[in-house]
């Protein structure tokens, strides 16, 4: 269902979206020793991806307000993926699952940064960056 | 999404902050309501004239060392409270939310924007400095310092309770001086909270103080001989004919900041679809209780043809009324809304008067703010909905005077020129926007204005804290603006030295 949202509410998400993820890539990188320095720098990733949007958010927000409607007719939970890392799952599944996650996050990201480009530059720019990391990665997961 | 955690679970006791403590008052206790759900968070003291005394006597004696303290050290201080703000971020927003309604964004923005002003004034210093100029006469050299006056009134208006008052105190205290504050007797709880990281911060006792209530807190700065100067932010009769002429009479230095009807232009090569949508957060943004809202949207349709005139401006009616249709409407806390409620029922009883008024006019009614949906349960007392009114002419009264809610008027004008003329007849000189592509069009709108703040292609047209906030007309009584360089000529006095060395 198509909602509307704030930008507290965009960034809510993104920061909780950015946790789980560091979770499931610190989870992966424990039971896949074999990519385990490659899981982990993508834990640490998306910890950073969290708090650049974030610190974008608060050092914009009264920009934001210009323009605080951004997010109209958008649902963010579009966009999720199932993150749960269960026992016995294989290598090849959790790379399918974090694909599927990476994809859908430059998708998110690339859409949120289109919808936010009557903002203040910084804070398209903040997500099309994210964005182009994740790109790097997904490259990265389908080479593994 | 879950309502966000609320700061403040029982109702706070608020107290006044005299020479460094924080102290009882004697004066009777008022509620401070929750907007959104009619629940009292605080209570808030009507305090008495002689604790108002009280107050300046202890703030004239601590600028005596105050004054003398070194710029760079009353910058670090400013520093520590900077950082202090920043890691009280979130709860000074929510606070904010609970207190005056507006929406979680709208109270970080305000955060943010408040921060920024003691991140300038951080940089005393430098705009502190005066100039000189060596042999200017023959052996004889001139310079100018900036020196303090002593104490500082603050009177805080209601509908951005963490911002305003720090247009002011961060300067004034940064400069020397030391301040008295009021804040808004209906939402004080967030200044009450910055008081005490300035505190905190190491900011001396007596240099910032806090004495709340009411009228008589007014009156008494107003006549107070050891009161320097008055800050006002507030409604145009009560900065014009009190303020403003008190201070006149009394030899304060006075900012009066006030009322406004600010226009916003659209021409006929505007991006559309960004003009409309920052028009949303410019009509109805912190619920249209912003002296820099814009609630007259004039229609211009220069170039066009007759019908194509037509066109254009039911294009623009149908789009701005739609997007008004779909904001949403809640408790601040709640991520989900867009537009909290008013600050109280008496101010959403006025602006429905405002409704009447316009349709007993004649104009057409498009969105009827009276009808409207939460988007959960709760008291709806303080909500309004977005009213759109279109077929407004400059005349009407709807047109004319300040509504300080979520209400627009859309007018139309022939020219830009028309649409300039339509400005200035209006009193009020706050701020005013064109929404255009041609640059012809907006540096001549700029150029003509009569407003203190023009927006081109921005719909709120506020100043960055190291530029002034101006204002012109009706919106603004004194000579120096708040803000930027000017606040820091207003809080000094110029002394100008010529020296010989015989």
């Amino acid at each position: 269902m198509s909602e509307q949202y704030t930008a507290s509410a965009i960034i809510s998400f993104c920061a909780d979206w950015e946790k789980q993820a560091e979770h499931f890539y610190k989870t992966l990188a424990e039971r896949f020793p074999v990519h385990a320095a490659k899981f982990g720098v993508m834990a640490g990733e998306c910890a950073k991806h969290k708090t650049l949007v974030q610190r974008t958010y608060q050092e914009t927000v009264s920009d934001i307000l210009e323009t605080g409607y951004a997010f109209n007719d958008f649902n963010p939970s579009d966009y999720l993926v199932d993150l749960a890392v269960p026992e016995g799952m294989q290598l090849a599944q959790a790379i399918a699952q974090a694909i599927t996650l990476e994809e859908k996050a430059i998708a998110f990201y690339q859409e949120v940064a289109r919808r936010s480009q009557s903002l203040l530059a910084t804070i398209p720019r903040a997500f099309t960056k994210v964005a182009a990391k994740r790109t790097e990665r997904l490259a990265q997961l389908r080479s593994l | 999404m879950a309502i966000l955690e609320e700061p403040i679970t029982s109702p706070l006791r608020l107290q006044n902050l005299i020479n460094g403590e924080w102290v009882d008052s004697e004066g009777r206790m008022v509620d401070v309501v929750n907007p959104a759900n009619l629940q009292a968070i605080a209570q808030v003291p009507i305090s008495t004239k002689q604790e108002f005394d009280q107050a300046v006597a202890f703030a004239k004696e601590a600028f005596y060392d105050w004054r003398r303290t070194p710029p760079l050290a009353r910058a670090r201080c400013m520093f520590r409270l900077k950082e202090l703000l920043e890691k009280n971020f979130e709860e000074l927003s929510r606070i904010q939310s609970m207190e005056h309604g507006k929406t979680i964004d709208e109270s970080r923005g305000e955060t943010r924007r408040g921060i920024e002003m003691v991140e300038v004034a951080a940089g005393i210093p430098t705009l502190m400095m005066g100039y000189n100029l060596e042999d200017a006469a023959s052996g004889i050299d001139e310079y100018l310092i900036r020196q303090p006056l002593g104490v500082f009134g603050i009177i805080c208006p209601f509908n951005f309770p963490f911002m305003v008052p720090l247009w002011f105190a961060p300067f004034a205290v940064a400069t020397g001086n030391c301040v008295v504050m009021k804040p808004s007797s209906e939402d004080p709880i967030s200044q009450i909270k910055v008081a005490e990281l300035a505190v905190e911060a190491g900011i001396p006792d007596g240099v910032w103080s806090i004495v709340n209530g009411g009228r008589d807190i007014v009156n008494a700065m107003l006549d107070h001989p050891d009161i320097k100067g008055v800050c006002f932010v507030g409604s145009t009769p009560v900065g014009r004919d009190v303020v403003y002429r008190r201070c006149g009479e009394t030899g304060k230095r006075v900012i009066a900041q006030c009322g406004a009807k600010n226009f916003a232009v659209l021409m006929p090569d505007a991006d559309i679809p960004k003009t409309i949508a920052t028009c949303m957060t410019s009509f109805f943004g912190n619920t249209g209780q912003r002296c820099l809202a814009n609630s007259n949207l004039v229609v211009v349709d220069e170039g066009l043809s007759k019908g194509e005139a037509e066109a254009f401006y039911e294009r623009i009616v149908n789009e701005f009324t739609t997007a008004a249709s779909k904001i949403k409407m809640g408790y601040g806390l709640d991520e989900r809304v867009q537009m909290g409620p008013l600050r109280d029922q008496g101010k959403r009883a006025r602006i429905v008067s405002y409704i009447e008024k316009g349709l007993a006019e004649g104009a057409t009614l498009k969105l009827d703010g009276r009808i409207f949906e939460l988007v959960d349960e709760r008291p709806r007392d303080c909500f309004l909905g977005p009213t759109v009114f279109s077929d407004v002419t400059p005349q009407m009264s709807i047109a004319q005077e300040e509504v300080f809610g979520p209400f627009a008027c859309i007018l139309r004008a022939r020219t830009m020129d028309e649409a300039i003329d339509m400005i200035h007849a209006n009193p009020f000189g706050n701020s005013a926007s064109i929404f255009t592509t041609s640059g012809k069009w907006a540096r001549e709108f700029q150029y003509r204005t009569e407003c203190g703040n023009i927006g081109i292609n921005i719909g709120i047209a506020a100043p960055m804290a190291f530029f002034p906030f101006g204002g012109m007309k009706d919106s603004f009584f004194g000579d120096l603006h708040g803000q930027g360089q000017e606040i820091v000529r207003f809080f000094t006095e110029s002394k100008v030295v010529i020296q010989r060395w015989f």
